[in-house]
């Protein structure tokens, strides 16, 4: 076949751009002698009606069969060169383009010989491939034709509309919580200076309206896939917290909120928003949303996950007994907490890193010291009770905190206390210098009121069989905690008089505040207890107390704050020390030896074993020894008939982070399971053990708990930097203690904030999580929409086509020359915008940010960001950025005409670029109002220490003088670039230019297309545009969605793969390598098939197939192979 | 006259082809010694058409394409790497310096990339002299017509 081709060759002149470099004389020339060409010829533009007309001709005339067209570059008109030949009757594929423009003469013009040269091997390639084309296929394809708009702003809206008036199902997608975008912080637009929302909201209301739109607020594109029909998108909804079937948008939920974060819709000028909020009162849809972030660090530390945040916000509002509610929820003993938690919620505070963490235990404390002395209670008026009972043995933190929450969930429950008084260790192993007892029955008497019945001085085994109370009840938790006092092993001098266990003496201590003690004591142990004890004697007139331990100080198991009171109050610790045995005479101990710790090895049954250094003994004299080196469980009372497993340490064996024990509905937690372990932490077994418990009872499996956040770590850093300008520095306001002369007696020893240094304290917290999960929203929401539990969720769409209306950002010029970021009075447009707004964070008045007063003179600095020379320099922009020097002229008109006719104004300026229509007049209105226009920007701005005013230095080109003009405020024209979209383009899988805007298909000709057929372009996505212009483009890709769309049958691009069967071996290589699942291999024919919608055409099947059966059309390894060949050819021997 | 060398640059329509259009729109200038042979994605790219390009006599051949990561048919370039990858060993094996095979990444808002990596490659080709495959198929011409 091709042996007898008849070829014609055209090429264009391109009106001198190609004829005046290559000589096309020689090129016809050349074209007349190679094999099959029948006809050659150039003429002036082969693109124009007539210069086709001369290609159809010459095709008829001559009997062409096959094309060859040297012009421009064939990404230009190849599509129209191939209708042009298929007017004739030719296959539309018979065709070959030559790029004699962009790859010939323009970029060897200095060079015409040899682009001459290059040109006829550009041609001679082109010949030898078009003899080897066949025609190719022309097929229909269904495809979808409903489209996805991405992007809510004026673009996005204005596309939408558009197709959806023209019957099209649109689904237009917002990242944000409503549509508007950037024009709905505008205020005034120019040229006609019309309010901003009064022209865009009748156009949002009209979007909620229309049936054929569907709005897709708060959602991202996460997925794109191909199908046959078109594209599916997967949309990440993102939660609201709020429902949107239920929410009424009344904005009660703002209104109770505590939590003040950034405020994005005032770039943060001189506002903040609550973590519930709407942007702007006509934003669409009429929805509030709540911003969770992730739980913060202090709330994820917590065992029982105290929403510190949430009452600290509220504290920080003076809202204390709402505080109390959210202390409460979570933990049924706050009165204690707030004196006698390890918090490691402060540990794990932010403001760590900022300066010093919040005082969160002593914001509780005041929290409920003020319900003490309001007399507030928790609310218990929704509980509804079950006909269950459930036994707990063991009141102290794990019994109560079980007891409490399984009585809030109705269940009947008895504590049972073989101690006279409730509360296990609080009650006995906590000295009252740190909680004294009428704090501990204020949490009692809370959990008592629930229902729950506490029997005291009733011990298992002795005032009831445990058989009888496992059979009378549906389930038995037990949390006896750790009652047998560890004792050291047997040393020399063990039995000598004067040595007592430290709990025993603790438990004495608390009744009996007149134990008489010796003047020198020495405490064994490095916890609480111990540190307990050193206290508790210092306070009944011991003199010189001496505390050894194990560990190293750093690694001592005590709180922090109690070892330093301890060390103040005069306690002198020496850790790393092992006693050796007790001296004495006369049968009563008179010091101690101890040896010096080399390491400690930890022996399988979790006994420390301490190697000491050789011949290092220390001996330290004393009349009494306490020994406190920690408790052992005893449950004894269990008896043999109930199989319940002991761990090897003798604690109570349950399933990993469980309650559940070896013995059916019996249950077990706190230190009984854990060995020693904290106050809350003991609360949160006793919270899990209730969970548990019910589920049992209900004959389910619990899941865990649930979380009111999707995330749960958070990154300190990252919340620092993103609470820029957002907190002020100030130290951590100290909590008020008994003066250490005076701490003779069991009093208290801290006294609690007052409500002033609560309050003060409480607004240091940086607000991590943004919502602070306090849920005083959920109860004011009368529409019961609020639901902190919601999660995001993914929704799949398929769309025929895409429109990407993602728009821009402004530039960020924090790190230029003019101080943004640095001094309060430099601003952006867009931020000045949101000050002229009568109803924004000035309420319309313009006055400096620094100290509120009125500015009278103020600076504007053009192209900031924009026409920056070098790509890249300080991250600015070659372009411009088109809106700026409007924006500019329109502000500096609105304070005169509006504000203060009276101001200064000055534009720095390159030169003021007023090219649409009525902007030269608008420029010229300007201009006429005073306002002063400076050519030159700024070298540098700096602020004035006197003054406190801002001086701008620039040079005036006009005159020549530098002037240092001081200022109120000034104004940075920053430049728009494109909103952060490279993910989502390459999801798309479309091309961005080097700006980072989408690369449109064409410039000029095809400006809303891009590279893939069926995704469009409009607005600022595209490049930096006003409103008009947005608007025109909007229309125009609406336009082209509906061209492409049609009646939903499109052209297939026949240049794709194709697999010759007889070679193919079914290996499936290209099923595997093909990123489209174009290509399957027939499990029936043995035979790798082509889906024709599916293909690309991209032809790497045909590189990874082994045998050579897969091919493509138009792309042949013969027609490659023609053109390298053709592209080599020493052709010219003429030269 | 000092040496010229003769080069092909396989080129994807997206990126390749579409910088080194930029290129010549903004009258960017470059040695014509390269021409571009444009194929859809740089992953039709199969090695027997490299050493067919290489027997041909052409001294030096560049891949352009796409940036990884932004390949128009997401992972024709990564495909053309291992291709050239294997390549460059069996260039090495038949006595071609494996620099004369390059891949390079050009988007179509690069140009001025194009030029300069066009310029780069015909600088170093300039420096190795002929390709040894060049002067065989010369002499392997001569014989037959002679």
């Amino acid at each position: 076949m091709e042996n007898n081709k008849r070829i014609g060759v055209f090429m264009c002149r391109c009106g001198g751009n190609i004829s005046q470099v290559v000589d096309l004389d020689r090129l016809k020339e050349f074209a007349e002698k190679q094999r099959g060409v029948e006809f050659a010829e150039y003429q002036s533009f082969t693109c124009s009606s007539e210069g086709q007309a001369v290609i159809q001709k010459a095709v008829k005339e001559q009997d062409i069969d096959s094309v060859v067209i040297g012009c421009c570059t064939p990404k230009q008109y190849e599509e129209l060169y191939r209708d042009c030949i298929q007017e004739t009757g030719l296959n539309p594929y018979l065709l070959e383009m030559v790029n004699l423009r962009e790859q010939c003469s323009y970029p060897h013009h200095d060079e015409p010989e040899k682009a001459t040269q290059k040109g006829m091997k550009l041609l001679e390639a082109a010949i030898d491939k078009v003899r080897l084309l066949r025609p190719l296929k022309l097929e229909k394809a269904k495809i979808n034709t409903d489209v996805a708009v991405i992007g809510g702003g004026i673009a996005g809206v204005h596309a939408s509309l558009m197709m959806a008036k023209m019957g099209y199902k649109v689904y237009l997608i917002e990242k944000e919580a409503t549509i508007g975008g950037n024009m709905a912080k505008l205020v005034k637009t120019f040229p006609t200076d019309d309010c901003a929302m009064c022209t865009l909201s009748p156009k949002l209301d009209e979007v909620s309206k229309n049936k054929n739109i569907q709005l897709m607020t708060y959602s991202e594109v996460e997925e794109v896939e191909k199908t046959p029909e078109g594209l599916r998108l997967k949309l990440l909804r993102k939660a609201r917290y709020l429902d949107e079937e239920k929410c009424t948008g009344c904005g009660k939920c703002a209104e109770v909120c505590p939590v003040d974060i950034y405020n994005e819709y005032n770039q943060g000028l001189l506002s903040t928003k609550r973590a519930a909020y709407k942007d702007f009162a006509a934003g669409v849809p009429n929805l509030f949303t709540i911003r969770k972030k992730h739980m913060a660090p202090c709330k994820a530390a917590c065992p029982v996950n105290q929403a510190a945040q949430g009452y600290l916000a509220l504290v920080a509002e003076k809202r204390f007994e709402e505080a109390f509610s959210v202390v409460y929820r979570d933990n049924p003993l706050p009165t204690v907490c707030g004196r006698v938690c390890n918090h490691v919620c402060e540990t794990e505070c932010t403001r760590t890193d900022v300066d010093e963490p919040i005082a969160i235990c002593g914001v509780k404390r005041f929290i409920t010291d003020y319900a003490i002395q309001h007399d507030i209670k928790p609310d218990i008026s929704l509980v509804e009770k079950k006909d269950k009972s459930i036994a707990i043995i063991g009141s102290g933190p794990a019994g109560l905190g079980c007891a409490h929450a399984l009585a809030l969930k109705g269940y009947g429950v008895t504590v049972l206390e073989r101690n006279e008084k409730a509360g296990g260790m609080l009650a006995y192993g906590i000295p009252a210098y740190r909680l004294p007892q009428r704090h501990l029955e204020v949490d009692l008497e809370n959990i008592k009121r629930l229902g729950v019945n506490i029997k005291v001085n009733t011990e298992i085994g002795k005032d009831i069989d445990f058989a009888d109370l496992y059979r009378s009840n549906d389930a038995v938790f037990i949390a006896t905690g750790l009652q047998k006092s560890a004792r050291l092993p047997q040393l020399p001098g063990s039995d000598l008089e004067g040595i007592t266990q430290g709990d025993d003496f603790l438990k004495r201590a608390r009744d009996d505040r007149e134990i008489a003690v010796k003047e020198n004591a020495v405490v064994v142990g490095g916890g609480n207890v111990a540190i307990d004890v050193a206290r508790t004697i210092k306070r009944l007139g011991a003199g010189s107390i001496t505390l050894v331990c194990l560990e190293t100080y750093e690694d001592m198991p005590a709180i922090r704050q109690e070892i330093e009171a301890a060390e103040e109050e005069g306690i002198i610790i020496k850790p790393g020390l092992s006693i050796t045995k007790f001296t004495g005479e006369d049968g009563r101990v008179e010091g101690i030896d101890c040896g010096q710790i080399e390491r400690i090895d930890i022996e399988e049954d979790g006994r420390f074993v301490p190697v000491l250094k050789p011949d290092a003994t220390i001996a330290i004299p004393c009349e009494e020894v306490f020994v406190a080196i920690g408790q052992r469980a005893d449950v004894a009372f269990v008896t043999d008939d109930f199989p319940l497993d002991l761990d090897r340490r003798g604690l109570i064996a349950t399933g990993e982070a469980s309650t559940i024990t070896t013995l059916e509905k019996v249950f077990a937690g706190g230190d009984v399971t854990a060995g020693p372990s904290s106050v809350i932490g003991s609360i949160a077994k006793g919270q899990l053990a209730a969970e548990e418990i019910d589920c049992f009872l209900n004959e389910t499996v619990y899941p865990g708990k649930a979380q009111p956040y999707q995330q749960m770590a958070a990154d300190r850093q990252e919340i620092i930097q993103s609470k820029e300008g957002l907190y002020e520095m100030a130290p951590r306001v100290k909590m008020p203690e008994v003066p250490l002369a005076e701490r003779n007696d069991f009093t208290e020893v801290e006294t609690g904030y007052t409500e002033e240094m609560a309050v003060a304290e409480a607004k240091r917290c940086l607000q991590c999580g943004e919502c602070s999960d306090c849920r005083v929203c959920e109860a004011a929401c009368e529409a019961e929409a609020v639901d902190h539990f919601q999660k995001d969720t993914f929704e799949d769409i398929e769309v025929g086509a895409v429109v990407v209306a993602t728009g821009f950002k402004e530039f960020d010029p924090s790190g230029l020359h003019y101080g943004y970021g640095e001094f309060p009075d430099v601003l952006t447009q867009l931020q000045f915008a949101r000050m002229l707004d009568p109803v924004g964070p000035t309420d319309g008045e313009v006055l400096r940010v620094s100290n509120r007063k009125p500015a009278q003179r103020i600076v504007m600095v053009q192209c900031v960001g924009s026409r920056s020379g070098e790509q890249g320099v300080e991250g600015g922009h070659r372009y411009c950025s088109r809106v700026c020097c409007m924006a500019a002229l329109k502000h500096a008109g609105l304070v005169k005409k509006y504000f203060n006719p009276d101001a200064e104004i000055y534009i720095c300026n390159i030169d003021i670029r007023a090219f649409g229509k009525g902007y030269e007049e608008y420029f010229e209105a300007v201009k006429g109002m005073g306002v002063k226009f400076i050519k030159g920007l700024p070298g540098a701005v700096v602020e004035d220490k006197t003054t406190g005013k801002l001086v701008v230095t620039v040079e005036d080109a006009s005159t020549g003088t530098l002037l240092d003009l001081e200022a109120d405020l000034v104004v940075l024209s920053s430049a728009t670039e494109p909103t952060e979209n490279s993910a989502l383009m390459r999801k798309l899988n479309i091309p961005r230019d080097e700006s980072g805007f989408v690369k449109e298909f064409h410039q000029k000709i095809r400006p809303t297309d891009t590279m893939v057929r069926n995704i469009f372009v409009c607005g600022s996505a595209q490049g930096p545009k006003d409103i008009p212009d947005t608007i025109a483009q909007a229309g125009s890709a609406a336009a082209s969605v509906v061209s492409y769309l049609g009646d939903g049958y499109i052209w297939l691009n026949p240049m794709i793969a194709t697999v010759d069967a007889s070679l193919c071996r079914a290996c499936g290589r290209c099923e595997e390598g093909c990123e489209f699942q174009a290509i399957k291999v027939d499990a029936e024919t043995l035979s790798a098939r082509v889906e024709a919608t599916m293909c690309e055409g991209c032809g790497k099947c045909a590189v990874l197939c082994p045998t050579g059966a897969a091919s493509v059309h138009s792309g042949t390894n013969a027609q490659i192979g023609a053109l390298i060949g053709g592209l080599k050819a020493e052709a010219i021997h003429e030269f | 006259m000092s040496f010229e060398p003769d080069v092909l640059g396989f080129a994807c329509n997206w990126c390749g082809y579409a910088g080194a259009d930029q290129a010549g729109m903004n009258k960017m200038q470059y040695p014509a010694n390269i021409k571009l042979l444009r194929v859809m994605c740089l992953g039709r790219v199969d090695t027997h058409l490299v050493l067919e390009a290489f027997e041909k006599g052409f001294d030096g051949i560049m891949l352009v394409g796409c940036h990884i990561g932004d390949c128009h048919y997401v992972s024709g370039n990564k495909n053309a790497a291992l291709v050239v990858e294997r390549l460059k060993g069996i260039l090495h094996y038949l006595g071609v310096e494996p620099e004369r095979l390059r891949l390079e990444e050009v988007s179509g808002g690069e140009g001025p990339v194009f030029v300069r990596v066009v310029k780069e490659f015909i600088d170093e080709l300039r420096a190795l002299g002929p390709s040894p495959l060049a002067s065989l198929s010369l002499q392997e011409e001569e014989r037959v017509a002679g």
